[in-house]
């Protein structure tokens, strides 16, 4: 049986050609498949050309592993894999990771949103004070000085 | 099944029903009609054409339908049919120009598609949107579509939801329902109303493009509806009838429109996933980051596997908080009580809420609850009872067994404390004095030296029974009683616990000889002590059988729980193995001296100014 391939399309109109399994990671693209509302083509309104790619690249490295020895991967390969994944996220910048967040959310790929959101929690906001997450993402603070005092009153005891 | 509203043909007649138009059945080409009022009865209807099979119907109007072409093929056109009739009115096909796209092809699709025909002079209206470009109508004597420019771009942008009623069109994206008035020449806008908070997001934008696949309305979370009255409501799914649905599709949110990262304007949805993969501190902390991430937060929870640990401190008004996670890490109150609370003596605890007693001597006889996060303080009237053995002649000080349960959201509370082993009395909130509860009667708090309260069900242990009672409902309710005999222990000290704070607690958790436990899944366990605990400590834990006639069995494994005995509960064992491993080799048998390990932990760590540590905050 030949392999198959999807074809999908960024939203700056980038074609993306790609073996099904690689595809069908995402539990949204079967739908939109099945709704039949691309012809050959599926268009990703969603998703920019960058983020498309990195999302590929990543279910391309998970979709080799899950079918490697019939299902069974190895310990060995599973840790290779948590290291991939690992050295993947530290790739990147703040706005693609930004951004891979909310593809890994609209492509509904379970793993690829914890792997983001994790990484996220651990590495943006965990042990950090509020100013150095504010620094750190880049938020303004948009209280006033009295709200601000007021909502860290009730917590003031997490503030160090 | 396809409930599409299909009212009467007949007329001017009044008709009650709905009726309904069942799957068109394609290769047929016809459809078929079920008035409810005609039970057993389906219509038939006259042969609709040739190229309905290909077609999909995707709005409807009383008995008309707004048919899509088909996918593929050089067909491009829409066309509306009646299938009473069978009167048809073919559509131009749609080729629309955009700020952004160019749509080189018609339009083969439609998103959220709106047919109106007036009853009487047939004129039609139909509305659509092309992608989230482009709102475009046909009217009755139009020869093109035309694209409504007065419709702002921001109205329609992830618009998933449009309903037509009285020349009115009801625009509901997850910001605003925006309404225009469609009655003048030109489309007007005339309100634009908030919802934020009364929509929620969802992955799966909800567009439906096909309305003949019934399933797609169902699957959609948020849907404006007009009454017959003329009130807009709002209808939300709730999340539970939607957990067995396939993902949504979600609304372009990067794209070119908003700040390509802007952190804070992360979609709630997925704020909430980060916060839940937070510790209960850095919860706390990206609380007060910004407005937007404190709103996000109010709806998510820190995912707290590890329970934390109240520690007094002698002498001082506010306790430590310690988090095994955050090894070294103690974090201190702010002050808690003017008073001092060194005179006071906390006998119960629920999360952060501690249940304070009243000093030994002087004035003062009203107990009170404390959180130690937030400073809230709750004052409970004065306890005085009755008791048809004894008259109670000073207000009570003292409960035996007190129980304290406060709802995490509404803040609802309940204490519960026996007085002498005479009297169960109870308050609630709202209540303005402790009641007593008869329904319980006398034998089963009768030398009764635990109780443990969970999901509104209260368990009280005596040396013959364990009774539980169900307190959801106004009255408490007895629901069974199970003989405990043999299983255990008599001991010499009674062994009922009412000093926790500051000293004793230690001794008096170590030394009552039988517990009763509720697990994480509703197990109901009696804990035996075996011995008195030196280095190692050991038990024997029997579990309640509910399938074998509520006849106990005894258990070697906790599996991934563990106990927290003091409390009467279990708690999922998600920590670090690392963490408990030296206490857990205590015995074969028990992960459970969990309480126990903390402590010598943290007197290892910090044997400074520490009274015996109290309790867990889960």
């Amino acid at each position: 049986m030949s392999k198959k391939n999807i074809v999908l399309k960024s939203s700056n109109g980038i074609i993306f050609e790609v073996e099904e399994a690689v595809a069908l990671q995402s539990e949204t693209i079967p739908y939109m498949i099945e709704d039949d509302c691309a012809n050959d083509t599926i268009p990703l309104a969603n998703v920019t050309g960058d983020i498309l790619a990195l999302v590929i690249e990543y279910c391309k490295k998970h979709v080799v592993v899950a079918d490697g020895d019939g299902g069974g991967s190895s310990s060995s390969s599973q840790e290779d894999l948590k290291n991939w994944d690992a050295q993947f996220m530290n790739d990147l910048d703040q706005s693609k990771i930004f951004n891979l967040l909310l593809a890994a959310d609209f492509l509904n790929i379970k793993t690829l949103f914890d792997l983001t959101c994790q990484f996220v929690a651990d590495t943006m906001i965990k042990g950090k004070s509020v100013e150095e997450v504010r620094r750190t993402l880049n938020i303004e603070k948009d209280y006033t000085s009295e709200e601000e005092a007021k909502a860290r009153q009730e917590n003031e005891w997490a503030f160090k | 099944m396809k409930m599409r509203k299909f009212p009467a043909v007949s007329g001017t007649r009044r008709n009650p029903h709905c009726w309904s138009n069942l799957p068109l059945d394609l290769m047929q080409m016809y459809c078929l009609l079920f008035n409810p009022e005609n039970k057993e009865k389906i219509y038939k209807t006259q042969p609709l054409g040739v190229d309905l099979k290909d077609r999909t119907c995707v709005a409807t109007c009383r008995s008309w339908l707004l048919m899509e072409p088909p996918f593929r093929g050089r067909e491009r056109r829409f066309y509306i049919i009646d299938v009473v009739t069978r009167e048809r009115i073919n559509l131009p096909g749609v080729v629309i120009e955009s700020d952004r796209l160019i749509y080189f092809l018609p339009v083969r699709s439609l998103r959220s598609p709106i047919l109106w025909i007036d009853e009487k002079t047939k004129d039609y209206l139909v509305i659509r949107l092309v992608d989230d470009e482009a709102l475009v109508c046909f009217k009755k004597g139009d020869d093109s579509w035309k694209q409504i420019p007065q419709l702002p771009f921001s109205c329609i942008y992830t618009c998933f939801h449009m309903v037509y009623k009285d020349h009115k069109l009801y625009c509901l994206n997850y910001d605003d329902l925006h309404i225009f008035d469609f009655s003048g020449g030109i489309p007007l806008q005339v309100s634009r109303i908030s919802v934020h908070g009364y929509v929620k997001r969802e992955k799966w934008f909800g567009i439906i493009s096909c309305r003949n696949w019934g399933m797609n309305v169902v699957r959609r979370k948020n849907n404006v509806v007009v009454t017959v009255g003329g009130d807009v409501l709002i209808m939300a799914s709730t999340a539970s009838a939607l957990a067995q649905s396939p993902p949504r599709k979600f609304p372009a949110v990067s794209g070119t429109r908003r700040n390509p990262h802007c952190w804070s304007n992360l979609p709630l949805d997925l704020m909430q996933m980060v916060f839940e993969r937070l510790g209960f501190t850095d919860f706390e902390r990206a609380k007060s980051v910004c407005s937007s991430w404190q709103s996000g937060s109010r709806q998510s929870q820190p995912k707290n596997q590890i329970p934390w640990m109240i520690i007094f401190t002698w002498h001082k008004n506010y306790c430590l908080l310690f988090n095994p996670e955050d090894k070294e890490e103690l974090y201190k109150t702010q002050p808690l009580d003017d008073d001092g609370l060194e005179d006071r003596t906390c006998v119960a605890t629920c999360r952060s809420w501690l249940l304070m007693e009243p000093p030994n001597g002087g004035r003062e006889r009203r107990f009170y609850i404390l959180d130690v996060l937030t400073r809230e303080r709750i004052n409970l009237p004065g306890i005085e009872i009755e008791s048809d053995r004894l008259i109670y002649l000073l207000p009570v000080r003292r409960l035996w067994s007190p129980i304290l349960w406060v709802d995490e959201k509404t803040k609802d509370y309940i204490v519960i404390g026996l007085v002498g082993d005479e009297a169960l009395v109870c308050l609630k909130k709202g209540d303005d004095s402790w009641k007593q509860i008869p329904q319980l009667s006398f034998s089963s708090i009768y030398m009764c030296f635990h109780m443990v309260y969970k999901d509104h069900k209260l368990y009280c242990l005596n040396y013959d029974d364990l009774h539980i009672f169900d307190f959801s409902g106004d009255i408490p309710l007895q629901v069974s009683k199970i003989s405990v005999h043999g299983y255990v222990k008599r001991e010499k000290d009674l062994g009922i616990m009412r000093h926790r704070m500051p000293w004793g607690m230690e001794d008096k958790v170590v030394r009552r000889k039988n517990s009763v436990v509720v697990t994480v899944r509703g197990d109901v366990l009696i804990v035996r002590s075996k011995r008195r605990p030196q280095e190692t400590w050991r038990f024997r834990i029997y579990k309640m059988d509910s399938s074998n006639g509520n006849n106990w069995e005894e258990i070697v494994s906790l599996g991934d729980e563990a106990i927290v005995l003091d409390l009467g509960v279990t708690v999922l064992r998600t920590w670090k193995e690392s963490l408990v491993t030296p206490y857990t080799s205590v015995t074969n048998v028990m992960n459970s001296s969990y309480s126990i390990s903390i402590q010598r932990r943290l007197n290892n760590h910090n044997n400074l100014f520490l009274r015996p540590i109290y309790s867990l905050m889960l």
